[in-house]
């Protein structure tokens, strides 16, 4: 990003009404935010998307130029996808993020633009039947490399939290993908992919051409 | 923890470029360059399935809205091998088309995405379509479409593959149109691998969702054979008969993967979903699992839905309930079986052939009444009447012969709907021959046309049932035949008052195809006796009770004469659209499209543009029209003429005269071999020559065409062309500076105009315009202004004081006013001729009309003079 302003710089400029360094940083971030969307929710990531970025508008002022802009973006995306989820889930009065997964919910999670591999759309299957706590947890520390401290900032939440959700999603992911009878040599090296979340961004990255 | 920096995401997709462009601009009112796609300008994202994702977007080049899917890309090995067989395939769906199928118009790669073009429907989703309460007869109708629109599919080496609800667009004209042909191929053998044994208990939705690879089809409505790769044209049956049981019981009969990979497939047994045993038999054979055991092809199919979705809507009113089995379905349509019998087969019966009208005497007969009329004209009708009687009569005894030897028995309904259809057609062959027999001039002179638009005996083939139970509609039935012959020879008036005598009686039967069929044959008396206002209404009528119940034909030929009286009758382009895209619905739903229909449809599409002021695309289709006319044979000739000199008009009026010459040449051609030369029909090709010739100012030429129309016009008795060559040889005098001459023409063709047409006529008053021309000409300038003040009071009242011909008679006053050195009065006129048009584009006109004012008011007359007109 050399030769780039940072996220900080154009918030400051677009703070003091310059459009185009608002129209840089949805640049800059569109593309996270759709495909956090469009693995979950479809067709309706379009829309999501913009509500993302709406609301951003309207916070501007209100947004900390000391602070990272994305996990902040993803935080207004986790609340967007959860008033989606609940409006979409059947039973509405019992949709809660710590028990329900997307997949609970109904929604067709869809492989995004391009058919992925078959392992890369059993981890997306496995992931979207954990509780959306875990499953925003888990990808946002391992897809999109935020910190612990990121997540927590994004969900409101204590580290510690962020840590317990981490390794409970990890180990609940693994049930998920011996459930789905994935073969065991498959799983583990799933599972060691995501560990290195490097080699997850590039195998199981958002779905692109 | 500090923040760990994510490394660079892939690229954008195409899809993700779309959703961001229009995020910006929502966002900052960005006005962004539209986002392309090969060349076409995204405008929406629609929606997104398991093979890619669809936009509306615009094609620029042709300025219209298209809808393209971009397919997904699966990075499969042989990822070459299947875009090369994906394009393959669409060119395959691009030579196809067929009203029931979405058109493929174009398909290319883009930045390595294979996207594909096709016709843009509005319209709702089948699925969407089913849940609503529909009426029983229209969901069969839908399905019958959709069956077509497969069977021509696997006709041109096509298999969908994944035939479902989704996959099948209703457009909101009611047309159902089948998408995404051939796109899925081949399934992952990953789906087969992990098909669960036993999903017969889990919905279709929950397991769509849990089984991987997915994506790539819709394991509900899939043919077992699929299960293992395979998949042809009876594939597509299956799933067809799936989605038709679902639509009629509200749930599919069982889940085809339950019998995936069977070795000793049973078939499931099945409730009657219709109540029609045909149409249950039908559905049930599609449904084998053993391929071999279903329908040879979609045909059967496709008939038995066209003769369930025609039967009367009582025999859906007798079955109790939506669990009629199949055994109830059967008593229920033999008893609404609508002939007895006991009645002697038709195919034994000799009073049921043809021999029984067209018999040697009846032959001597129209020899004789055609001979009699002692026109030129008639005489060389003759033999062309009889020998298109003869051929009609034998391709009728064909007909009738191969319905019977190919139903064995013959007890089959739609076997009974081709007998009375083709009994229909020998009662209008009767009707016709006992019209000529007793011919005047007026039936003479349309003697070989209306052979040629005699409906053909061929139709009769793909007659479906329609049990008519009431007599008294097929006794109304027969009585129209009657009108319809003699609107078919000419006289109108008689067919009028016959037509009309009938209208009691059909608002008793309240039967709504009579009623259409009726509302139909008087607005075309109306359209032709130029009575615009009772032809519209009664064509409207005919156009929608057509369309409501189950009669397209008739409601094309309506919409086809509605868009004719708005392009011709009205001026109004935008109204003859609309019907030309009414009657295009209709045609698309008639069974068995005739080439003269579909001609028909070309033609008026023609003079719509032309109205438009499109010469160009008017002739693209005026083309068209011929050539189908002309693939038409013998029945396409009246059509033919009509459209050259459609052809002749357009070229006249675009300027290129050279053209015009060439089609009204083709005209007289046509007329000389087909009606004979001393026709009137020929008479009205060389007055065309004619305003072709003064058009290249070649006024000598023009004389000599107009003369010999004339003559033609004279002997042939046809008063209004008489008129007509009269009024063109005056002109031609005119421009030979024969002024003299013309006058004696220009009267003549007035005193038949206000014999014909009455005196407060705009014919007359063009008739008189002439006549000044004259006196004008003549430098008689006080009876030129008679005239025209005449002409004038007559343009005003029936087009209005804007009226084209309002105005050019207006300028022909000031001219004349100003040559009797009123220049005061002409000064008037021309300023309130310019009032009239303020505020509108200038023409030619209002030009000429500002040139003479500034002339006048500068006290110089203008240098050149003319004539007018």
């Amino acid at each position: 990003m050399a030769g780039e302003a940072d996220d900080a710089a154009l918030l400051v400029r677009w703070r003091e009404g310059d459009t185009a360094a608002a129209d840089q940083l949805v640049q800059r971030h569109f593309a996270a935010i759709y495909r956090f969307f469009a693995a979950k929710v479809g067709d309706a990531a379009d829309e999501l998307t913009q509500r993302v970025f709406l609301s951003c508008i309207e916070a501007r002022d209100r947004i900390d130029p000391s602070r990272p802009l994305r996990p902040y973006l993803f935080g207004i995306a986790r609340n967007t996808l959860l008033k989606h989820l609940r409006q979409h889930y059947t039973d509405r009065g019992r949709f809660a993020p710590d028990q329900t997964s997307i997949h609970d919910a109904g929604l067709r999670a869809g492989p995004g633009v391009v058919t992925v591999r078959e392992e890369q759309r059993a981890l997306h299957m496995g992931l979207a039947r954990l509780p959306v706590d875990l499953q925003f947890t888990l990808e946002m520390y391992y897809w999109w490399g935020l910190s612990i401290g990121e997540i927590a900032q994004a969900t409101e939440v204590p580290i510690g939290t962020v840590k317990s959700r981490l390794s409970r999603g990890r180990t609940a992911l693994r049930e998920q993908l011996e459930q789905l009878e994935i073969d065991p040599a498959k799983r583990e090296r799933l599972m060691l992919a995501a560990d290195e979340f490097t080699a997850v961004q590039r195998d199981v990255g958002p779905p692109a051409q | 923890m500090s923040s760990r920096a994510p490394s660079p995401l892939p690229p954008l997709a195409c899809e993700e470029i779309c959703a961001l462009d229009q995020l910006r601009r929502r966002l900052f009112g960005l006005d962004l360059p539209a986002t392309t796609i090969g060349r076409y300008e995204i405008v929406e994202r629609i929606g997104s399935g398991g093979m890619g994702t669809v936009y509306v977007a615009r094609d620029p080049r042709l300025d219209r809205r298209v809808a393209l899917k971009l397919l997904r890309v699966s990075p499969s090995i042989d990822a070459e091998a299947t875009r090369r067989r994906m394009r393959r395939e669409a060119h395959a769906l691009a030579r196809l088309t067929h009203p029931n199928v979405v058109a493929a118009l174009d398909v290319g790669v883009h930045e390595g995405r294979t996207y594909l073009v096709m016709e843009h429907v509005d319209g709702v989703h089948l699925d969407a379509f089913f849940t609503r309460s529909l009426p029983r007869r229209e969901l069969l109708r839908v399905f019958a479409d959709i069956a077509e629109g497969l069977l021509a599919a696997h006709g041109a080496g096509l298999v969908h593959r994944d035939f479902k609800p989704s996959n099948v667009i209703v457009g909101h004209d009611g047309c159902a149109r089948v998408l995404d042909f051939g796109l899925v191929r081949k399934l992952d053998t990953e789906v087969h691998a992990s098909r669960p044994a036993g999903v017969l208990g889990r919905s279709a939705g929950l397991s769509r969702l849990t089984q991987p690879g997915t994506v790539l089809g819709t394991p509900a409505y899939m043919a077992p054979e699929q299960w293992s790769g395979h998949a042809d044209a009876r594939s597509d049956q299956f799933s067809f008969c799936l989605t038709l049981y679902q639509a009629l019981r509200g749930e599919l009969p069982f889940d085809p993967r339950s019998f995936a990979g069977n070795d000793a497939p049973s078939p499931p047994t099945l409730e009657g979903p219709s109540g029609v045993a045909r149409l249950d038999h039908a559905i049930g054979r599609g449904l084998a699992i053993d391929p071999d055991a279903r329908h040879e092809s979609m045909a059967e199919v496709a008939t038995a839905l066209h003769a369930a979705a025609t039967a009367r809507g009582r025999r859906w009113l007798a079955i109790s309930g939506a669990g009629a089995a199949v055994g109830i379905g059967v008593a229920v349509a033999s008893v609404l079986m609508p002939v007895g019998r006991d009645s002697p087969s038709p195919c034994t019966d000799d009073d049921a052939t043809v021999v029984s009208v067209w018999t040697p005497e009846r032959r001597a007969a129209v020899s004789r009444g055609l001979l009699d009329v002692a026109r030129p004209f008639a005489v060389e009708a003759e033999p062309r009447v009889l020998e298109g009687l003869d051929a009609y009569a034998q391709v009728w005894a064909n007909v009738r012969e191969q319905a019977c030897r190919s139903a064995a028995p013959p007890t089959d309904e739609d076997f009974d709907a081709t007998m009375l259809c083709l009994d229909t057609r020998r009662r209008e062959l009767a009707g016709l021959i006992d019209a000529l027999a007793v011919a005047d001039q007026d039936t003479a002179s349309h003697a070989v046309q209306a052979v040629a638009a005699l409906p053909s005996p061929r139709r009769c083939r793909d007659a479906t049932h329609q049990p008519s139970d009431a007599q008294a509609i097929a006794a109304v039935r027969a009585r129209l035949i009657e009108v319809a012959t003699l609107s078919r020879v000419g006289r109108k008036q008689a067919a009028l008052e016959a037509a009309t005598s009938l209208e009691p009686r059909v608002e008793q039967l309240g039967d709504g195809l009579l009623r259409a069929a009726v509302d139909h044959e008087i607005g075309t008396i109306h359209l032709v006796l130029q009575d615009a206002e009772r032809a519209e209404v009664r064509l409207r009528r005919a156009y929608f009770g057509g369309m409501e119940h189950g009669d397209p034909k008739t409601a094309f030929d309506a919409a086809a004469k509605l868009a004719g009286l708005h392009a011709y009758n009205r001026s109004d382009a935008e109204a003859a659209q609309l019907w030309v895209e009414h009657a295009t619905t209709a045609l698309s739903r008639t069974a068995a499209p005739q080439t003269v229909d579909e001609a028909m449809l070309e033609r008026v599409k023609g003079f719509t543009l032309a109205q438009r002021g499109d010469a160009t695309a008017a002739l693209v289709h005026v083309e068209r029209a011929l050539s189908l006319y002309a693939a038409a044979g013998q029945a396409g000739v009246p059509g033919t003429l009509r459209t050259l000199r459609d052809a002749g008009m357009l070229h006249t009026m675009g300027g290129d005269y050279e053209a015009a010459a060439s089609a009204y040449a083709r005209a007289l051609a046509l007329t000389e071999d087909s009606l004979g030369p001393h026709h009137p029909s020929a008479g009205r090709a060389h007055i065309g020559l004619g305003y072709a010739d003064l058009g290249r100012t070649n006024a000598k030429d023009a004389l000599a065409q107009f003369r010999k129309a004339h003559q033609i016009l004279t002997d042939a008795g046809d008063d209004l062309g008489v008129a007509a060559a009269a009024d063109g040889l005056a002109l031609a005098l005119l421009h030979a500076d024969r002024a003299q001459e013309a006058g004696a023409y220009a009267r003549a063709a007035v005193e038949i105009a206000r014999r014909i047409h009455g005196p407060e006529h705009p014919e007359f008053a063009r008739a008189l315009g002439r006549v000044a021309d004259v006196h004008f000409a003549l430098a008689e300038y006080q009876p030129a202004r008679e005239a025209h003040s005449t002409a004038f009071r007559i343009f005003s009242t029936s087009q209005g004081p804007g009226g084209a011909e309002t105005l050019t008679c207006a300028l022909a006053l000031a001219r004349t006013e100003q040559a009797l050195g009123e220049s005061e009065a002409s000064i008037a006129r021309l300023e309130s001729l310019l009032k009239v048009r303020e505020g509108q584009p200038r023409n030619a006109r209002t030009r000429q009309a500002r040139t003479m004012l500034e002339s006048l008011r500068e006290g110089v007359a203008p240098t050149t003079g003319s004539q007018g007109h």
